[in-house]
């Protein structure tokens, strides 16, 4: 890490621990201690309302894995494909678009702006207006098949604008020397795109997506207001299941904070991708 | 805003595609404008005109076509019932029934306590990590960075058992706790602060001044577009969260806008019209407050990694 | 609702808002009432009684105007007691409940649905009631119809009072019987001979196939003329019966499962009864009403209850007996509909549906148990059915209700109400165990068998009948019983080592 040093030494100051504890108490509390907890409760059957619940070992994990038809399997088959269709759909419309507004004419401000506006608003409104705007002009909501494209698009919709604005700011970090040198040497449109733009743009790209997958596998407004879990199950994601296990359901508890630890599990290699970019990007990416 | 350079190609082809792009790029913000183009109609229906027809945002009553039915006579929507419903009747219901005053107040409670309580405390663990040497520094950080890795899905049910633990379920203390500390605003200060020359600081030093005089009247004026990028950021996250807050309350009166609407859509016999009504005025100071502080929000992406919702 | 007080000058009503606001809001009217305290202000009324339920005043006024004079009442006998109202939603009762019992705010009595009532129980959230039901006469078994006091009590504890009765039923829509001349032997016959075209005979529909042979009568199709008549092919102007796929759960299966003589589950929850032949033979006649006969409407996922009905497009749908104000609020009484109980299936045993009684209960977390209830004695009582039939048509469980004047003038006023109370006597039992696991389970296999049912029929698809389908379900169901009763069995082990009795 770069830390400038000071030419004189400094002393330890003890009134640092005091500075930072508010902020680890919290922090601490609402993830390790908080995660340690999950994981006993995953090991009993636990009752959210009596506070307690029987030992019962891995049972819960065993149940989430290996049960014949097993919710967790499907939810986590549902939660990948929107993921799979979200991160292709934000990548297919915010990078284009972006590519679009550096060479619009006009208005190039007033469509960042409205392109943004579906981030700031709250994912539940957006929600309740999408029931209704995919009921009259499609059934996509009614099909098993389509359902979680449903959800999936209104994902899109609402990240794309957010996520053009990244793109911006990155395709802006590309020096326009590289273009006109390409230019020069005769090369065309795609080639630009494909020599300069892509490669330059590695940084953000993987940025974008990583943040874009880790986002979509937690999923949960969209299911809950307009599905519930869908036609048939189709929408039933991982953090929905979750939630019904832990709060709708008696006693299943535990097996909710199995499935959660379960989740923890999935993503972990994609965290471990994102703290890796992350830090690179902020630390030497100055 | 001011970040992008305008890179627009000359010449007579660079023209052309100008051209085209900007009428892609409008027939995309057509897409992006319309659902709300349609929340806002819907507000505006009554009932039965929002039964019969719901792929038309302009409420039938104010249709050039109706009106002009009914001016000659003919039968016209103005004709059903409610079509002299005063044109912020769903509103004012929406605020005498639904109690949507109530949540806005909520919403806006705890947004501006968690902003204000995380700025502080952010702020204080950053500048010890950045200026300060205590034993164990390092290791501590890399802890703090360490948290940023768990999703807040996976949190969800691990909090709620912290917060029931602390008997907090269904509190004010209850919603805004798990919000008072963010391991990624310690970490963007830090930055922050580390970029800020030492210079002002140690001529504070050398006068006798400690820690928190020269947080207070040196390193804080001078990073007020961080904190005020931050703030807003925090401010929006807090005022959008929604699993949270459904999770832990129960008690109507402490509901958010956006647990308040979701109550709305699940009750029977919903008024949808009622229920955009609502959506509008939850979307509309966050909207407000995006197009006050723009320039803010979009340093910020570019600085960006900034949590979505 | 809000009252601008302030007589003159906008800024004493905006201030007058702006407390309001602060005293109705959840953050601010705690810290304020902390306050007060801590300042030693005294409450004009100390006694804080939280109620919740379902029904919730912002969906009617019908049900504004009921709590109101609920309220008003019970205050006015209670001066030292302030009944706060809360509606939640039916579908997150369980979840806010579960939460709402941690908090600070638990609820003191709720309106308590059969399909939670066992479960709720069993985790000790309910607190029983035998001792106070001991000194209260008007409350006794012998008050109330039989049918109603199922789902209250478990093992000799009760837990529950009956306050309302429901059933599901057959909703018609009587101005398209109307407008068929063969038809008019389903209406009611005044004394004088003449018929009656607002009342439709309790036993209009004498069984399965005479349910079918109707609705065929009542599915007009647009000819190739541009007429619309019975039968034919073309566009469906009118359908005769409407059936929800997509809400196709449990609850739409059961009423015609009783008719024909199947329960859905025992009434411990250990086990399902509904994989019977004469189960697939009900699911069968459903799916053939659909693909066979053609008398229902295409299948969309509905937002709205009974939209169809209300727009006049299909002439029988399935509602319940509490569908009447709902009806008449929405069609703003345009509609002439009457209600029915599920015709008797081939091995069906009389007319039948499911009846189930909602019932008032003392949350294990009551701090007041006293006033509580009075205020369940109050609700439960015959004053308190009278004031819910007066301001929502609802009919009650109590017998001393149907022999008073008011019902029978409500009859006369709302012919609709006429068969209702025949209706809820010959139901059975609604399933109770687990519901909304079980729902879970088993409404994405009803719903693929009525959606594919081409594809069944074909041999392409997951089912190869529906008796297969119902296999599958009872597998399902048993599963959710078999876990539920380990957890809690487990409970009752530790309360039994601890020597106490459910809950906290």
């Amino acid at each position: 890490m770069n830390v400038a040093r000071s030419i004189r030494t400094e002393r330890n100051q003890p009134a640092a621990y005091l500075f930072i504890a508010p902020a680890f108490a919290i922090v601490l509390v609402f993830s390790f201690v908080s995660m340690g907890i999950s994981f006993y409760v995953s090991l009993h059957d636990w009752d959210g309302f009596r506070g307690e619940g029987q030992f019962v070992g891995a049972a819960n994990y065993v149940r989430a894995l290996t049960e014949p038809n097993s919710v967790f399997w499907l939810a986590l088959r549902n939660t990948i494909l929107y993921v799979v269709m979200a991160v292709v759909g934000v990548l297919g419309t915010s990078l284009p678009l972006a590519l679009l507004c550096r060479r619009a004419r006009y208005g190039q401000s007033l469509f960042r702006t409205l392109y943004f506006l579906p981030s700031i608003t709250p994912m539940v409104v957006i929600s309740l207006v999408w029931i209704w705007l995919l009921q009259e002009w499609s059934v996509l909501m009614d099909r098993p098949q389509t359902a979680l494209a449903a959800i999936a698009l209104v994902g899109v919709w609402q990240a794309s604008g957010y996520n053009m604005l990244l793109f911006l700011a990155g395709l802006n970090d590309i020096p326009q020397e590289y273009y006109d040198a390409a230019r020069v040497d005769g090369a065309g449109r795609l080639q630009e795109f494909w020599h300069i733009t892509i490669p330059l743009l590695r940084n953000t790209l993987i940025f974008v997506t990583v943040m874009l997958i880790i986002g979509s596998f937690q999923v949960f407004t969209q299911a809950y207001i307009m599905t519930g879990g869908g036609p048939q199950r189709s929408t039933e994601v991982l953090a929905l299941q979750v939630f019904k296990n832990a709060f709708s359901y008696a006693g299943q508890m535990g097996y909710a904070s199995a499935m959660a630890w379960l989740l923890f599990a999935v993503l972990f290699v994609f965290i471990m991708i994102q703290v890796r970019v992350f830090r690179s990007r902020r630390i030497y990416d100055q | 805003m001011t970040v992008a350079r305008l890179r627009v190609h000359r010449g007579r082809r660079g023209r052309l595609t100008g051209l085209v792009a900007f009428v892609v790029m409008s027939a995309g913000a057509f897409v992006m404008i319309y659902p709300y183009a349609y929340m806002v109609g819907a507000s505006l229906k009554t009932r039965k005109e929002f039964a019969t027809d719901k792929a038309n945002p302009i409420p039938q009553r104010f249709r050039p076509t109706e009106r002009l039915k009914h001016a000659r006579g003919e039968p016209s929507a103005l004709d059903w019932p409610g079509a002299d419903w005063p044109v912020l009747r769903n509103y004012t219901d929406a605020i005498i029934y639904g109690q949507v005053d109530v949540f806005l107040l909520n919403s806006l409670l705890y947004a501006v306590v968690i902003t204000a309580v995380q700025l502080t405390v952010n702020t204080l663990a950053a500048y010890a990590f950045a200026r300060m040497k205590f034993r164990g520094s390092g290791l501590l950080f890399a802890l703090l960075l360490a948290t940023m890795m768990l999703p807040p899905a996976v949190l969800l049910v691990p909090q709620f058992l912290v917060v029931s633990r602390l008997g907090l379920v269904d509190s004010f203390l209850g919603v805004v706790l798990p919000g008072f500390a963010g391991a990624f605003g310690v970490f963007l200060l830090r930055q922050f602060f580390l970029n800020i020359p030492r210079t002002l600081e140690e001529a504070a030093r050398l006068d006798g001044c400690g820690p928190l005089r020269v947080l207070w009247c040196i390193i804080l004026p001078m990073s007020k577009p961080i904190l005020i990028t931050l703030g807003l950021f925090t401010f929006m996250g807090a005022w959008n969260s929604f699993i949270w807050p459904l999770v832990v309350l129960s008690d109507q009166s402490y509901y958010p806008l956006t647990v308040g609407l979701s109550l709305f859509r699940q009750e029977s016999g919903a008024d949808w019209p009622r229920i955009f009504a609502a959506s509008v005025m939850g979307s509309v100071p966050l909207i407000a407050l995006f197009l006050v502080a723009q320039r803010y929000l979009v340093q910020a992406i570019s600085l960006s990694g900034l949590k979505g919702q | 609702m809000i009252d601008l007080a302030g007589g003159g000058g906008r800024l004493r009503a905006a201030g007058s808002y702006v407390r309001g606001l602060f005293d109705r809001a959840g953050p601010t009217r705690d810290l304020l009432r902390r306050a007060r305290r801590a300042a030693g202000r005294r409450e004009a009324r100390p006694i804080t009684l939280r109620v919740w339920d379902w029904w919730s005043p912002s969906t009617t006024e019908d049900y504004a105007r009921y709590f109101g004079e609920i309220e008003r009442t019970f205050e006015s006998r209670h001066p030292n007691v302030d009944v706060v109202f809360q509606a939640v939603p039916f579908g997150n009762y369980e979840q806010k409940l579960a939460t709402g019992m941690l908090g600070e705010h638990p609820p003191d009595v709720f309106q308590c649905s059969v399909v939670w009532a066992q479960g709720l129980y069993r985790r000790g959230m309910l607190r029983e009631l035998n001792d106070l039901l001991a000194a209260t006469p008007e409350l006794q078994d012998d008050q109330f119809m039989p049918p109603t006091l199922y789902h209250s009590r478990d093992g000799g504890k009760v837990y529950g009072i009956p306050h309302i009765v429901d059933s599901s039923c057959l909703l018609w829509n009587l101005d398209m019987i109307r407008a068929e001349p063969s038809l008019h032997g389903m209406f009611e016959r005044r004394p004088d001979g003449t018929i009656d075209f607002r009342r439709i005979r309790f036993d209009a529909v004498h069984d399965w196939q005479h349910f079918r042979a109707i609705a065929k009568r009542l599915t007009k199709r647009r000819s190739a003329s541009g007429e619309a008549a019975s039968g034919g092919e073309g566009e469906l102007v009118q359908a005769g019966f409407e059936l929800n796929a997509y809400g196709m759960g449990a609850g739409i299966f059961l009423p015609w499962a009783a008719s024909n003589g199947v329960s859905f589950q025992d009434r411990p929850g250990t086990r399902a009864l509904f994989d019977t032949p004469a189960g697939a033979e009900t699911l069968g006649f459903l799916v053939d009403l659909y693909w066979t006969d053609r008398v229902c409407p295409p299948f969309r996922r509905v937002l709205t209850s009974y939209g169809r009905f209300q727009e006049g497009r299909v002439a029988c749908t399935m509602g319940g007996t509490w569908s009447g104000k709902y009806l008449v609020r929405n069609t703003q009484g345009w509609m002439g509909f009457g209600m029915t109980a599920f015709p008797p299936g081939p091995h069906g045993n009389g007319y039948s549906t499911t009846t189930w009684a909602n019932m008032m209960v003392m949350s294990s977390r009551c701090r007041v148990p006293e006033v509580a209830w009075e205020y369940i004695r109050f609700i439960c009582s015959l004053e308190g059915s009278l004031l819910k039939l007066r301001h929502l048509n609802q009919n009650s469980p109590r017998l001393d209700f149907y022999g008073g004047d008011a019902w029978a003038a409500e009859v006369r006023r709302r012919p609709y109400l006429a068969n209702i109370p025949r209706i809820c006597a010959s139901g059975a039992p609604h399933y109770h165990t687990q519901t909304q696991a079980v729902q879970d389970e088993v409404q994405p296999i009803f719903e693929y068998v009525l959606l594919n049912w081409p594809d069944i029929q074909a041999g392409r698809a997951r089912f190869s009948s529906t008796a297969d389908a119902l296999h599958l379900a009872a597998q399902r169901v048993n599963e959710v019983y078999r876990r539920h009763l380990k957890v809690v069995q487990g409970w009752s082990a530790r309360d039994r080592r601890r020597g106490t009795q459910g809950g906290k």
